[in-house]
């Protein structure tokens, strides 16, 4: 990847993301505030590292997947909120897209029945022009970012993950592939046990 | 070197360009950037070429002033000749229209009925605009006003499923690529199967363009059928005339849509509306944005109250003038009233007759300027939830604090004469709780 594009994005993060993601967060919070069981809401421009990983990326055939990365990623931006259940994710999805418009929402599971690893719901959605500080133009700024919704639990796992794994699987040996399992298949479990005592000891 | 074949170094790459004329042709580019050959032989070519920049993008215009100019005065900005330039006045005016024509690639227009629910849906019948004449010329009004006229930030839905496709993305998409009658039919047609009677018989336009060499332009506009009376006047008589089918561009009366990107293959997610076929209110139609277009307004009206709401209490609590602050606490407990209703906040401070401090202090209130004019769909709940109550502290000591809708009913207030500034507030009813608290 040219020096050119991480000049660029240098630029554009410290300029631009920053800034915008600075703002975004305290919108986040300030909507979030008076809603239950919210552990944590962050917003973060991506890192150098990440941006540069992601635009170097090729489709099966070899050919970049981005012609324009600093316009076409959407996920230059990420926001997190964090609650406590899973029973929280849905309706704390639905309240967030009650202030922001959809263009794409995913429900993260791993690929079979009989495997572990990330799950989450991760929406993308307009960067609202309340979040792009006044001497920000808002062409300059990105049109979207992630946000995520996740619990504790899942949040936990998806970090030390990151911190430990974040190299291609396939460098990965298949012990450490399957403990890296086991623990998403702990954090599976303890959200399920949360949501089942939630059930019986807080029915609704 | 051009970046498509890989040759002819000997050519001239004005400003960032990067491929051959002809490759741009290929690649579907603006075929009137030219990439010209430095080649003195050529010069007649070259002939009173001369560098104009519409709107930021750089073009490359050949005039017929001068059949004489050299590669110097090409390259200049100045480009003519003195002696040329005594017919260069003349001929500015029709050089400026095919500058700016050259800006709209397509223009395609259809006859649109309402058939909404139809099984057998009328055949539409299009035609190609020429981009030249009085009706270029206004249709280039409204695409050139379009980013101004269309106040209403829009996005394209995702499918059910959440996914990122929106088929009326794809099918504007696809129309841009290649500007074509019948890939145009195919919005028309959509158009069609969406319009009930109510909006009636409409004339639907597609003007393609591009704003510089990679970025894509589209406005898509609706004009609804009218009836009218023409009057032609001689010397002696005057003659007038029932017509029907006028299809007319007022202030108040089509409905707008603009869509613009870098890239074909990505972005155009985003744009922007206007529908002013209701008479006197910002209202939109269902139909054009939701039904129509399979977007939605990008201020939800959770999120567009909430930032008003908020920018009501900013400006009360910041506006030094006691009387803008009495007007805006005045109209904040009336605004709850507007559920349902579209809205912006330049339309609220009209309809309340605000001053034009209580104005300013709203828009200074707003996180930024061009929040002022943004529509949204007033949420009354959100509203509540934002600004419940309202309270008043006298001089004396007193807080009043009351559910802000109903302030004025709970509380009567009366000014009291030969006393500056103050006032008499009572009210009645049953002691229900006393509490003692940190802060009012």
């Amino acid at each position: 990847m040219s020096d050119d594009l991480k000049a660029q994005y240098e630029a554009l993060r410290q300029d631009v993301l920053v800034p915008v993601a600075v703002k975004l967060e305290e919108l986040i919070r300030d909507h979030v505030r008076g809603e239950k069981r919210v552990d944590r809401v962050s917003a973060r421009a991506k890192s150098i590292e990440s941006f540069l990983a992601k635009a170097a990326r090729a489709d099966t055939t070899g050919v970049p997947k981005y012609a324009d990365p600093l316009k076409q990623i959407q996920d230059l931006i990420g926001a997190r909120v964090i609650v406590f259940y899973l029973d929280d994710i849905e309706p704390m999805s639905e309240f967030l897209l009650r202030y922001f418009v959809p263009i794409e929402t995913r429900t993260i599971v791993p690929d079979s029945e009989w495997e572990f690893g990330y799950f989450g719901k991760h929406h993308i959605v307009a960067v609202p022009s309340d979040s792009v500080p006044r001497d920000i133009a808002l062409d300059a700024a990105p049109e979207f970012f992630e946000l995520q919704v996740r619990t504790l639990f899942q949040h936990a796992w998806s970090e030390a993950e990151h911190d430990l794994g974040y190299k291609p699987l396939e460098t990965l040996s298949a012990d450490q592939k399957r403990r890296f399992a086991f623990t998403a298949a702990q954090a599976w479990g303890a959200d399920r046990v949360f949501s089942e005592l939630l059930h019986e000891l807080r029915p609704t | 070197m051009c970046s498509n074949c890989g040759q002819h170094n000997d050519l001239i790459v004005p400003f960032g360009s990067r491929v051959h004329g002809r490759c741009q042709y290929r690649m579907g580019d603006v075929p009137h950037v030219r990439i010209l050959p430095v080649n003195v032989t050529l010069v007649p070519l070259l002939a009173g070429t001369t560098l104009r920049s519409v709107r930021g993008f750089v073009k490359w215009h050949v005039m017929e002033a001068c059949r004489s100019a050299t590669i110097a005065s090409v390259w200049s900005r100045n480009s003519l000749h003195s002696e040329c330039t005594l017919g260069y006045a003349a001929r500015r005016a029709r050089l400026a229209r095919s500058v700016l024509r050259a800006m709209i690639r397509h223009i395609h227009s259809y006859l649109v009925y309402p058939a909404k629910g139809e099984d057998a849906q009328p055949e539409i019948s299009g035609t190609d605009v020429p981009l030249d004449g009085k009706l270029f010329d206004m249709l280039k009004r409204l695409y050139d006003e379009a980013e101004t006229d269309c106040n209403i930030p829009i996005v394209f839905r995702a499918t059910e499923e959440g996914k990122q496709e929106n088929p009326r993305r794809t099918q504007i998409l696809t129309y841009l690529r290649r500007s074509t009658l019948v890939r145009g039919q195919e919005l028309a047609q959509e158009l069609q199967s969406v319009t009930t009677n109510r909006s009636g018989l409409g004339l639907f336009f597609l003007i393609a363009g591009q704003e510089s060499k990679q970025h894509h332009r589209i406005v898509l506009s609706r004009f609804p059928a009218d009836e009218g009376i023409v009057a032609n006047e001689s010397r002696t008589t005057l003659k007038v005339e029932f017509i029907e089918r006028i299809f007319m561009k007022s202030a108040r009366a089509y409905k707008s849509a603009t869509f613009k990107g870098a890239s074909l293959d990505s972005g155009f997610w985003k744009g922007r509306a206007v529908d002013k076929q209701i008479s006197g209110t910002v209202e939109l139609s269902q139909y054009w944005i939701d039904e129509f277009l399979l977007a939605q307004i990008e201020t939800t009206a959770a999120a567009g109250t909430k930032r008003l709401a908020q920018a009501v209490r900013k400006a009360i609590k910041e506006t030094p003038d006691p009387e803008v602050k009495t007007k805006l606490v005045a109209a904040s407990g009336l605004l709850g009233n507007l559920g349902g209703q579209h809205v912006s906040p330049e339309s609220i401070v009209q309809s309340f007759s605000l001053p034009p401090a209580a104005a300013e202090a709203i828009r200074t209130a707003l996180p930024r300027p061009e929040s002022y004019v943004e529509t949204f769909q007033f949420d009354s709940v959100e509203y509540e939830r934002e600004l419940p109550f309202r309270a008043v502290e006298l001089d004396n000591g007193a807080h009043l604090f009351a559910d802000n809708k109903r302030f004025d009913e709970v509380f009567h207030s009366e000014p009291l004469d030969g006393e500056t500034g103050k006032v008499r507030y009572t009210t009645e009813g049953k002691v229900v709780r006393q509490n003692l608290a940190k802060r009012p």
